[in-house]
């Protein structure tokens, strides 16, 4: 595989920095955050944030949908809400000739952002909804397939310590976001930059605009990133070890390998890079793993948690062998 | 890359020379301790010496890790970003090769010398050691045991000279031969000195043969056996006197029998302990009691007058008085008064459900209780 020349990725990579950079201004103190959820995006997976309230979860996801300049929708799930409600449904309509008609309606999902808030305090089945549309990108209704927009992306954001009327996402709905992350609170000279410079902690206009375009000419070139073998040696490795690390009851997925190679990618691509190296992989390693462990009893007793196995098997799998 | 294995090589090499050295010096001491002389090819050995060093040297390159494993260890350390791992690629050579920064590995072959020195030090040690240090090339000393034998032959024939049981000339012949053998020993060769004392001493063993043979054609002549023959026809004579003087009396204590008396009714022990013991007849059965017929003797009643137990008459008991009993009711009993259980079902609910709240009060079990508080423990810990 031919390595991008400098000249392909310089473009890419100055887009990229500026919409990091108009990131960082809209929402303060998170740089990191911003540059994994901006990885999430380029590597074309489905972004879960967890966080108390308050914290930003939905602004940051505002915030990402005005500078990329996508067609976003906003679903608040709640209890009673419906897969209709998400996927759409059929209406018996009156056309202008008078006949009568099953009219498709499409629902919020028939976009390019879709931001889905507080996704747990759905029900099982309106979650379950949503499996084909994250993963297939297509939408099926009496017996109709029909495709999303390109790009399409879920960011969902959810409440870790409120558990009544709410229903944890099964295992095979957060094997299909590609990382989650934890956000935590901001230190207090970012709390004081936001009382001082925002009123009514309203964010300011972006400035910058990255547009579908340049969106996507960046996913075509993460796409030609280069993995070396020995890097994707070491993700296999990596993955493969989660199955008999101690405390886990389930390993990573396959998805989880694939999720890891192509955000090392995306990561080295926002570093300027043609390649991947170790550390790129290192980075994801613990957004990708940590909500596709399933940990035993044993690791509830003695206080561990994936952060911890994730770090043990990062100790305990050497780069090269 | 190169210098690596290079390292990797020497050291290898290195410990195979102190592992052949070692191997070679142990041979030759071996062979020294037990050879002599020592045959030349026993200073082959010292072909172990480039043998294991050659071996080992191939072993340690063999172990060496690969080029993808060395560029890959190269690429982590110095944090290159891929780059290092795809220069060969079509297309590297548009971007700027990284300088890798990885850390300085130390040479460690140098650490291998002191070992292989001190075995080539002690190999030459043992092949250029004189042969008088070893036991095979020093003088063999005369048998500890040559003295003791020569001097317990001569102790020997002095006391047979004086008991005058051999020939004074033949024992005259067997010392000077002794004397002979002492004087001609040769300390380098023990055992024809010892076959030498062997010979004197089976000589000496001849001539005690042939003595006592002659001792025992002397014995018939003695008439030792006829007058043996004498004695034990005099002891059978005696005995047969005895039972004809026996007969008609008892065999225990001599005592003569009447007519159709067949055992002696005497108060002698040995005529008492055959009664006992017999058990023959009627109620004469000894200690096992015979056939059981024995007539049975019953005394007089016992007489319970000086006896010290009495009997006393029971006092009437709660039976014979019933009207002081009490039926269904004891001092654990509740009252249902003091209990305060509300009288309604909702009430009851409210307080503690269908179980009345008996779980609140119910410990929790000992072995359960290191599990409850780290749950919670950790519970509280959780963001």
């Amino acid at each position: 595989m031919t390595l991008l020349s400098p000249d392909d990725v310089a473009p890419v990579k100055q887009d990229l920095d500026a919409t990091l950079a108009a990131l960082d201004r809209m929402l303060l103190g998170r740089p990191e955050l911003h540059r994994l959820v901006l990885a999430g995006i380029l590597a074309r997976g489905h972004i879960l944030l967890e966080g108390l309230p308050g914290l930003g979860k939905t602004a940051l996801i505002r915030a990402l949908a005005q500078i990329l300049d996508l067609d976003f929708k906003r679903v608040q799930f709640t209890p009673d809400l419906m897969p209709s409600d998400i996927l759409g449904s059929h209406i018996l309509e009156t056309g202008p000739d008078g006949n009568r008609a099953m009219v498709f309606k499409p629902g919020p999902v028939f976009c390019n952002l879709l931001l889905a808030d507080e996704i747990n305090r759905a029900s099982p089945k309106t979650q379950s909804a949503m499996l084909e549309t994250m993963q297939e990108r297509t939408v099926t209704l009496m017996g109709v397939t029909r495709p999303l927009p390109k790009p399409f992306f879920v960011l969902a954001s959810q409440n870790p310590i409120e558990l009544e009327g709410t229903y944890p996402l099964p295992e095979a709905q957060t094997d299909r976001f590609i990382f989650k992350l934890h956000v935590s609170p901001p230190d207090a000279p970012t709390l004081t930059a936001i009382i001082t410079t925002r009123s009514h902690g309203d964010m300011p206009e972006s400035g910058f605009t990255l547009g579908k375009e340049s969106l996507n000419r960046a996913l075509d070139t993460v796409g030609k990133v280069l993995l070396p073998e020995a890097v994707a040696n070491w993700i296999g490795r990596l993955v493969a070890a989660t199955h008999s690390a101690k405390y886990v009851t389930c390993g990573a997925s396959p998805r989880a390998a694939i999720a890891m190679a192509e955000s090392a990618r995306a990561l080295a691509l926002m570093d300027g890079r043609p390649s991947v190296g170790f550390d790129d992989v290192r980075k994801v390693t613990f957004p990708v793993l940590n909500h596709r462990l399933i940990l035993d009893y044993r690791a509830k007793l003695d206080g561990v948690d994936a952060r911890n196995v994730v770090e043990g098997v990062l100790d305990s799998t050497p780069v090269a062998e | 890359m190169w210098a690596f294995r290079r390292d990797l090589l020497a050291r290898g090499a290195l410990r195979g020379v102190a592992i052949g050295a070692a191997v070679a010096a142990c041979g030759l001491l071996a062979a020294r301790a037990f050879l002599s002389p020592l045959p030349p090819a026993a200073f082959a050995m010292f072909a172990a010496v480039p043998i294991c060093a050659l071996a080992c040297a191939l072993f340690a390159l063999r172990r060496a890790p690969s080029r993808a494993m060395c560029l890959a260890l190269v690429e982590d350390a110095s944090h290159a970003g891929g780059l290092i791992l795809s220069k060969d690629g079509p297309g590297a050579e548009k971007w700027p090769r990284p300088v890798p920064t990885a850390p300085y590995v130390p040479s460690t072959w140098r650490r291998a010398i002191p070992g292989a020195l001190v075995a080539l030090a002690a190999l030459a040690a043992v092949a250029a050691a004189p042969d008088d240090w070893f036991a095979a090339g020093a003088p063999q000393p005369l048998a500890p045991a040559f003295p003791d034998v020569t001097t317990e032959i001569k102790n020997e024939l002095a006391e047979l000279e004086e008991a005058k049981t051999l020939d004074a000339e033949e024992i005259k012949a067997l010392q000077e031969e002794l004397d002979r053998i002492e004087k001609e020993a040769d300390p380098s060769a023990p055992g024809e000195t010892l076959d030498a004392v062997d010979a004197v001493r089976e000589k000496l063993d001849a001539l005690l043969d042939i003595d006592a043979e002659a001792a025992k054609h002397l014995l018939p002549e003695n008439n030792t056996f006829a007058s043996l023959a004498t004695l034990t026809n005099g002891a059978e004579q005696l005995k047969k006197m005895l039972e004809e003087s026996s007969e008609g009396r008892c065999p225990h204590c001599g005592r003569k029998l009447g007519e159709g008396e067949d055992e002696c009714s005497g108060d002698c022990c040995a005529c008492e302990e055959s009664k006992d013991g017999d058990g023959n007849g009627p109620g004469k059965g000894g200690v096992s009691r015979g056939r059981g017929d024995a007539p049975l003797d019953f005394g007089d009643e016992t007489q319970l007058g000086a006896s010290k137990l009495k009997d006393l008459a029971e006092k009437a008991g709660l039976a014979g008085n019933p009207s002081e009993t009490k039926v269904g009711e004891s001092i654990s009993n509740e009252d249902p008064a003091k209990r305060g259980v509300p009288s309604s079902p909702g009430a009851r609910r409210a307080i503690g459900g269908r179980s009345q709240g008996a779980s609140a009060g119910q410990n929790v079990l000992p072995r359960h209780r290191g599990t409850v508080k780290r749950f919670f423990d950790i519970e509280r810990k959780a963001p």
